[in-house]
């Protein structure tokens, strides 16, 4: 296993926190904008056909500088649409942060920004098609927080869980096998930790979102596995516990996923 | 083979669900005409019946609103038009169960508790106003406690399960209609109680019970019969037939109704009753009869009267199994007084050897006639192989060695129940099966009809019954994987296993059963009930039974396995056929 890169848990969303818009959206009034926030990935916004389309939030007045995108239940990828990501101070003036960029499949997206460094009141995301209409389940943009040490030798990075049923004869042999669910987990040990990046740096994330039940993207290798990205959220029942063991604390943090 | 079917019959597959909820709400759009509601931007109605703001205008429709497991499999999309599936079920609803019984004629209805999770929900798609009413619908109270709030009037509203696998898309999927009973909340989830169409029944009665009375003192005899509300009695130019009327022991046939309130045309002492006046404030009830007409069609009425309509109902199986069977089955009878619905229908089906059922997967009503396969019905088989378990039972509870008929009813008010109310009986005794040398004991069974006036309808009844029970049909209940889930009961089925067999010990080769119950246990299993119905192989009716072979058709020993689905007529000695003696077949 190489991995070059702390995991990271996207947890910020200034699309939540802020006013948000659509260019235009289907007229069925399922595919309202408000969808992208509700973080199901199978509730849509869908634009009107093809064309550009963009979906806006201004964060009032604070000047806010993310650093990632995360998108997961779209067709960006079929739809072979260019998606880029814009900024503005006046919502009059824009400019692109990103380059466009087709997705390499409908899969869940992460995409690192932190270089941009750029502060702005407005924030769009660019979604351009020549042909059919894009639709987007959940759409993330905000701050993400890095995990304070890298996986132990003995993380797994994508276990999975089937629920089935299988059906044998009386002599054993197979008759049939019916898939109900799959699973996803991720679970990251982080030890030996100082109780300030415990306390001032991890705490707020885990009581402003996670403890919440509120999904996050978690990304264990954003440069060898940038496409490993897992939609996760905590089990109910999850204890948040750490503990201190010679005067440095570690806990584990785990739960469901989406793989995709 | 439609895509459902085809994936249902492979070996690997993902098993996926959806819940539709058509929720009742208003067609119009608010302050657009016929609406004229009023109130400003922000304080629209919820297009439902609940929260409307002009109830003279309101426009009843229905929206459909999807729900899917919590921990399932994604349902595939439709790009260009994705749908929106809540999240929300909790664990797998199995598919409700089926039963028939042939030995009481009874049809099963069913019901099964649906549990969700109650989220938050952003109300997209449900409130049509909701850019103009600000706040945020996602942490204001959860998507249940909104809807019951804003639209209770859940009761009877119709929801869909739909059953697909894989990559299909949900226009291919498998549709079970079911009814919403009740909804509460437990620990925090949300029980929807769903029930099918049949359930409904068990508290309705065949006729309904009619309040109305006559105004005025009726002379016996008299052409028109004056009452109080002629819109509680039905209509003969509305239902295309005579109808009739009990006032006291009185039964009175009608053929028209007028406006100012009376029943013309009436002709009395119906059914074999005598008349006497009726003083003024006699309750007179809606009877439902039938003159000469096939037991397959009053039961077909029975079910519109108890408010089965034909879109819900396979008509086309039903016409099909009366010209097959029934030809013969024409009954004349009445019932007079307020009667349960489902056991009149019980024994409907009892006079036409039949059960009717309810078929989630083509959301039809079902009307089988117990008889031996058609030569052109395809008679699904299954072996030992295909079974993950199997028990069964000889069934001695269901034998009998002694079956009457009892019919020609003395008039149409006298007690069912009592034999001293019917002119006739056909008695059919298996004396053997009651001497010690066999099973030493007497079991009688009687059917006691109001329908049948023919000897020879009660004598056919009457012997198969004997025939069908008096050496208990063996009851089978294998586990079939969902692959073999296609058979359903009232299908005949050819099965090959150690529990049939023949006196060497050998298993009989596609031994027929009646599939009389199927249930879901698991994802993946299905549990049956089968009884042995040996139309092919010597079995409790003591043959083999099929249509006459077409003329033309080649000798036994040179016939295709398809044209020995027919019946060939056997050696004159023996009944058996050809030059390997095999066994010949039995008039029905």
């Amino acid at each position: 296993m190489s991995i070059n890169a702390k995991p990271l848990i996207h947890w910020d969303d200034l699309y939540r926190d802020g006013t948000i818009a659509a260019s235009a959206t289907d007229p069925d009034n399922k595919y309202d904008i408000q969808n992208i926030i509700d973080y199901r990935p199978n509730t849509f916004w869908k634009g009107t056909g093809a064309g550009t389309f963009y979906l806006t939030v201004d964060t009032a007045d604070v000047l806010s500088s993310p650093d990632a995108l995360g998108l997961i239940g779209h067709n960006l990828n079929t739809v072979a649409a260019d998606v880029s990501l814009e900024s503005s101070t006046d919502n009059a003036v824009w400019t692109e942060r990103t380059a466009a960029f087709t997705p390499s499949s409908d899969k869940a997206i992460y995409l690192d920004i932190n270089a941009l460094a750029a502060a702005a009141r407005y924030w769009r995301l660019k979604i351009v098609t020549a042909a059919v209409a894009p639709y987007v389940g959940v759409v993330f943009l905000g701050t993400q927080l890095e995990m304070d040490k890298y996986p132990a030798d003995t993380f797994s990075p994508r276990p999975e869980k089937v629920k089935a049923d299988a059906t044998v004869n009386r002599d054993g042999q197979f008759i049939g096998f019916v898939r109900v669910a799959e699973t996803g987990r991720f679970s990251i040990t982080q030890p030996r930790l100082t109780d300030t990046w415990v306390n001032d740096t991890f705490r707020p994330v885990w009581d402003a979102h996670i403890k919440l039940g509120r999904p996050f993207f978690f990304v264990w290798d954003k440069l060898n596995h940038p496409t490993e990205v897992i939609y996760g959220w905590i089990d109910d029942g999850y204890e948040f516990n750490p503990t201190y063991s010679k005067s440095r604390m570690s806990f584990t943090l785990q739960g469901p996923g989406q793989y995709e | 083979m439609t895509v459902f079917t085809d994936k249902r019959a492979a070996a690997v597959r993902d098993l996926k669900i959806i819940a539709v909820y058509q929720r009742p709400i208003c067609a119009e759009v608010y302050s657009v005409a016929p609406c004229t509601a009023s109130l400003a931007a922000g304080s629209e109605c919820y297009n439902t019946r609940k929260t409307c703001q002009d109830p003279a205008n309101y426009n009843l429709t229905t929206q459909d609103i999807k729900f899917t497991l919590k921990k399932g499999l994604p349902i595939a999309q439709d790009t260009a038009a994705p749908e929106v599936y809540r999240p929300y079920i909790r664990g797998l609803p199995l598919e409700t169960p089926a039963k028939i019984d042939q030995r009481t004629g009874e049809t099963a209805s069913h019901s099964f508790t649906m549990t969700m999770f109650d989220e938050p929900d952003n109300d997209v798609g449900l409130d049509p106003y909701l850019s103009t009413r600000g706040g945020d619908p996602l942490s204001q109270s959860t998507f249940w406690e909104k809807e019951l709030q804003r639209n209770p009037f859940y009761v009877g509203r119709k929801w869909l399960i739909k059953r697909g696998f894989d990559d299909m898309l949900e226009a291919d999927y498998n549709s079970s209609a079911f009814f919403t009973d009740s909804i509460k909340k437990t620990n925090g989830r949300v029980e929807i109680k769903l029930k099918d169409i049949l359930d409904p029944l068990k508290k309705k009665q065949l006729p309904e019970a009619t309040d109305g009375v006559t105004v005025g003192a009726t002379t016996a005899g008299a052409a028109s019969i004056i009452i109080d509300d002629e819109t509680k009695y039905k209509d003969p130019a509305v239902t295309g037939r005579d109808e009739w009327v009990r006032g006291d022991d009185n039964i009175i046939k009608y053929t028209g109704i007028s406006v100012q309130g009376a029943l013309t045309g009436c002709v009395w002492q119906e059914f074999d009753t005598a008349q006497a006046d009726m003083p003024d404030g006699t309750l007179l009830q809606q009877c439902f009869g039938a003159v000469a007409e096939n037991g397959a069609d009053i039961l077909h009425r029975a079910l519109n009267d108890l408010g089965i309509a034909d879109a819900d109902i396979n008509v086309t199986e039903l016409e099909a199994e009366r010209d097959t069977w029934l030809q013969a089955f024409i009954f004349t009878g009445i019932i007079s007084e307020p009667s349960k619905g489902l056991q009149e229908l019980a024994a409907l089906n009892l006079n036409t050897l039949s059960n009717i059922f309810w078929d989630e997967e083509t959301q039809k009503v079902r009307f089988k006639v117990f008889a031996p396969p058609t030569p052109t019905d395809t008679v699904m088989s299954i072996t030992d192989a295909d079974m993950s378990a199997i028990d069964s039972d000889n069934n001695e509870a269901a034998r009998i060695s002694d079956s009457q008929t009892w019919y020609a009813r003395r008039t149409g008010i006298s007690d069912i129940k009592e034999t001293d109310s019917f002119a006739s009986a056909f008695i059919d005794v298996d004396g053997n099966a009651e001497s010690d040398e066999q099973y030493g004991t007497k079991l009688v069974n009687k059917l006691m009809s109001r329908w049948i006036t023919s000897g020879s309808v009660a004598r056919t009844l009457a012997t198969k019954r004997l025939n069908r029970f008096v050496n208990p049909p063996k009851k089978i209940m294998p586990t079939l994987e969902m692959k073999s889930s296609a058979i359903k009961p009232g299908d005949i089925v050819g099965v090959t296993s150690t529990e049939f067999i023949d006196f060497e010990g050998i298993p009989i080769e596609d031994k027929q059963v009646q599939v009389t119950s199927r249930k879901q246990i698991s994802p993946g299993k299905y549990m049956y009930e089968m009884l042995d119905a040996a139309f092919n192989a010597g079995g409790v009716l003591g043959g083999k039974y099929a249509f006459i072979a077409p003329a033309g058709q080649a000798d036994w020993d040179s016939a295709t396995d398809e044209e020995k689905k027919y019946a060939y007529i056997g050696d004159a000695t023996n009944n058996q056929l050809g030059a390997l003696n095999d066994p010949g077949f039995y008039i029905y």
